[in-house]
């Protein structure tokens, strides 16, 4: 048991405290902007690209640093330590299925731009009718010569207005077992029979979005694994999304942990609300570390990382509760937007990536043993 | 980091398993009845007694390891005064410098001292002090608090014991009137056991004691939730076993995820003991200790119900696990008392931070 710094991770720990005193991006767009947030994130990933603090655990022949999953862990920490609220670009969970599944000449077509911020990607998984049942999904691919014809409609694709690409999950087979008959692809979206729709979301933003694909032609070089291999790629990207670590969102509550301090000081309800969403915090930043040490280790995300995501719903939501009690009236008069806003997010955080309920399932059946109905 | 038990930390766990599987009482009514003397002796001569105190005292290992033979104690809910009359006592006579011959007689389990609590302040009594409880005593001939003068150690004798809640663990009242001869010293020495304990000395064990005590809660919650999935397996009802109904599947998946996080946290805290300054350790310790005492509580209350109308039965062990678990809560103060201290020292360090 060592939660030290080894002396390479102390001296990456220096060298990015350096760094970050010199490259602070500044406060991030109103959470209800969508488009200068996505300029903003894009900005600061091109930033910290440029710096050589994103993909640490990357190969380096795609534009990564070949460092272990411990160093995003410092990364992010120091992040919060900061006071930067935003941490790493999510390029994590996407890229993961390319570098699992594609092909050598996939991965180096796409892992680059997604590193380095010169493409935007969004992920063509949930529909109408497949949300928590994802495997029922019904966009169709049909094989036509050297290109598929996709037609179908995603829902809940975050970032889709802005995105460079999609990976996409489509139906190839509508005959077999449900999980067995979906596909992978990348997909270009400015290619013809696209559209996309941006959807307000209750805090006014508009993070997500409505995509329809009506006899869109994609080339069999955009399939990404075997016909039919899309459902144990699409667990892939969900182990890796559940994780917290891509998502950075340790620097975030630690920033917002040090904000509150001041905001609670002297009232003893307060205090103790936020010394539960302190400790609510302090169990997933230790309980992520166990994880990652594990995937140092080699082990690939399992089961285990739902409990990663529980424990973070735990933290995102305590801290929205307290953020929005800390304004008050300002609140709800609409003179504190940013933190209703910062709020209601935090209630999608129970949802995407698999709602929470889905996430207790995975633990009671894949961890517990309890039987299946 | 490396934020994983080593292989040694590994077998030193399944080791404590082992001898606690091997001196487990074997139903509820066993426990009642049951004499700790052979896995005290076994527990002794493994070294389990003297965990975390230095080797020149007669210990050996970590307060990591501590914390580990802990929680496999705490797993298996074993009738023996692992704390309270052995690495307590020990630790905090090590840390005010006093009378290494209990010390070796302590870590050694020919002695078994614990130590005196103010019930009402949770510090460690004085003689002068209006009460003193002597926690998880069980065998205790004597209780270490601290002289009237207020610096050094002192013995005094065990009182009357009480009722209890908790069937694997005993708590008696201190005699503060009346010296322990532990240390063969005579007239107005006796009972004197020297020492010193400052601020920080006092602030320390506090914090391992604290750590510990999360440590057998985090083993608690194993054990407790270990039943209550093996019930669901195999309690049926409505001709299926009742661990196929979502409302159960997540109460349990709920329950998993905060002993998860009640491990990773107590983990942490022991670790910290010895790898942080003093300010660290100690808000590890609280952040630990009201974590468990918040979950662990839930936890044990849903195994309980988990039992149904069998959770009710003397002869069911859910309930030995939740009186377990609220004796550990209770000692040293419950949740909002540790998130009080955790606001305070938090917001102590962000005034020094500005």
């Amino acid at each position: 048991m060592d939660y030290d710094d080894s002396p390479d991770e102390a001296a990456f720990r220096v060298r990015l405290r350096e760094w970050l005193a010199h490259n602070d991006p500044g406060p991030p767009p109103p959470i209800n902007d969508s488009a200068a947030e996505h300029a903003y994130k894009r900005q600061w990933q091109r930033t910290l690209y440029a710096g050589g603090w994103v993909g640490l655990s990357w190969p380096s022949a795609y534009g990564g640093h070949d460092l272990n999953p411990i160093y995003e862990a410092i990364f992010n920490e120091e992040l919060g330590a900061a006071g930067i609220a935003h941490a790493a670009p999510p390029v994590g969970w996407l890229g993961r299925a390319i570098l699992a599944y594609g092909t050598e000449e996939q991965r180096q077509r796409h892992l680059p731009g997604l590193l380095n911020g010169a493409t935007s990607w969004c992920q063509g998984f949930s529909e109408p009718g497949a949300g928590s049942d994802l495997a029922s999904l019904r966009t169709s691919a049909e094989r036509d010569g050297d290109t598929y014809r996709v037609t179908g409609q995603k829902l809940w694709t975050s970032g889709a207005q802005f995105a460079d690409w999609c990976l996409l999950l489509a139906r190839t087979d509508r005959d077999g077992p449900k999980h067995k008959g979906i596909t992978a692809f990348t997909v270009r979206m400015d290619t013809p029979g696209i559209t996309v729709r941006p959807m307000k979301q209750a805090w006014g933003g508009t993070r997500f979005c409505e995509v329809f694909f009506d006899d869109v032609k994609v080339p069999v070089t955009d399939r990404i694994g075997d016909e039919g291999a899309g459902w144990p790629l699409a667990t892939v990207v969900l182990a890796y999304e559940r994780g917290p670590s891509e998502l950075g969102v340790i620097a975030t509550y630690r920033a917002e942990l040090r904000t509150l301090i001041g905001a609670s000081a002297g009232d003893p309800v307060a205090e103790e609300a936020l010394a539960r969403a302190y400790v609510a915090v302090e169990a997933c930043r230790l309980h992520l570390l166990e994880s990652l040490t594990r995937r140092v280790r080699g082990e690939a995300p399992g089961p285990g990382s739902s409990v990663d995501k529980l424990l973070m719903i735990r933290s995102e939501q305590a801290l929205g509760s307290l953020e929005f009690d800390a304004a008050s009236v300002p609140g709800v008069t609409g003179a504190d937007a940013s933190t209703a806003s910062r709020y209601l997010w935090s209630r999608a955080s129970s949802v995407y990536g698999g709602s929470e309920q889905i996430q207790r399932n995975i633990v009671a059946q894949r961890i517990l043993g309890l039987p299946r109905t | 980091m490396d934020v994983q038990f080593s292989e040694e930390e590994l077998l030193l766990r399944d080791s404590i398993l082992g001898q606690a599987d091997k001196g487990a009482a074997s139903s509820v009514a066993a426990l009642e009845s049951y004499d700790d003397a052979a896995l005290w002796d076994r527990l002794a001569a493994s070294g389990a007694l003297g965990l975390g105190i230095s080797e020149t005292l007669g210990g050996a290992g970590s307060v990591t390891d501590a914390s580990i033979a802990a929680t496999a104690l705490g797993r298996a809910t074993t009738p023996v005064p692992y704390l309270g009359c052995a690495l307590l006592p020990a630790h905090l006579l090590a840390l005010a410098g006093a009378d290494p011959a209990l010390i070796d007689a302590l870590v050694s389990g020919r002695r078994r001292v614990a130590v005196g609590i103010d019930p009402h302040t949770w510090a460690i009594a004085s003689e002068s002090s209006a009460t003193a409880l002597a926690w998880d005593s069980a065998g205790a001939d004597a209780a270490v608090v601290r002289g009237a003068d207020g610096r050094g150690l002192v013995a005094v004798a065990i009182g009357t014991p009480t009722p209890g809640l908790d069937l694997t663990r005993r708590v008696h009242r201190c005699n503060l009137s009346r010296r322990a001869d532990v240390t063969g010293r005579p007239g107005a020495h006796r009972g004197d056991l020297g020492g010193a304990l400052d601020g920080d000395a006092e602030q320390r064990w506090y914090a391992l004691t604290l750590a510990l005590t999360a440590a057998d809660m985090v083993g608690v919650m194993e054990g407790a939730l270990a039943l209550a999935v093996e019930h669901a397996k195999t309690r049926e009802q409505f001709g299926v076993p009742i661990g196929s109904f979502q409302a159960i599947q997540h109460l349990l998946a709920e329950q998993h995820t905060s002993l998860e996080g009640a491990r990773s946290v107590t983990t942490y805290a022991a670790w910290s003991l010895q790898h942080r300054g003093l300010d660290d350790a100690r808000l590890a310790a609280h952040t630990a200790k009201a974590y468990c005492a918040d979950a662990g509580k839930r936890l044990c209350e849903a195994v309980v119900q988990v039992h149904g109308g069998m959770g009710m039965t003397w002869e069911c062990r859910a309930h030995v696990f939740l009186k377990r678990m609220m004796f550990d809560r209770t000692f040293l103060g419950d949740e909002h008392l540790h998130f009080r201290r955790i606001a305070e020292l938090r917001s102590r360090e962000a005034r020094r931070g500005l």
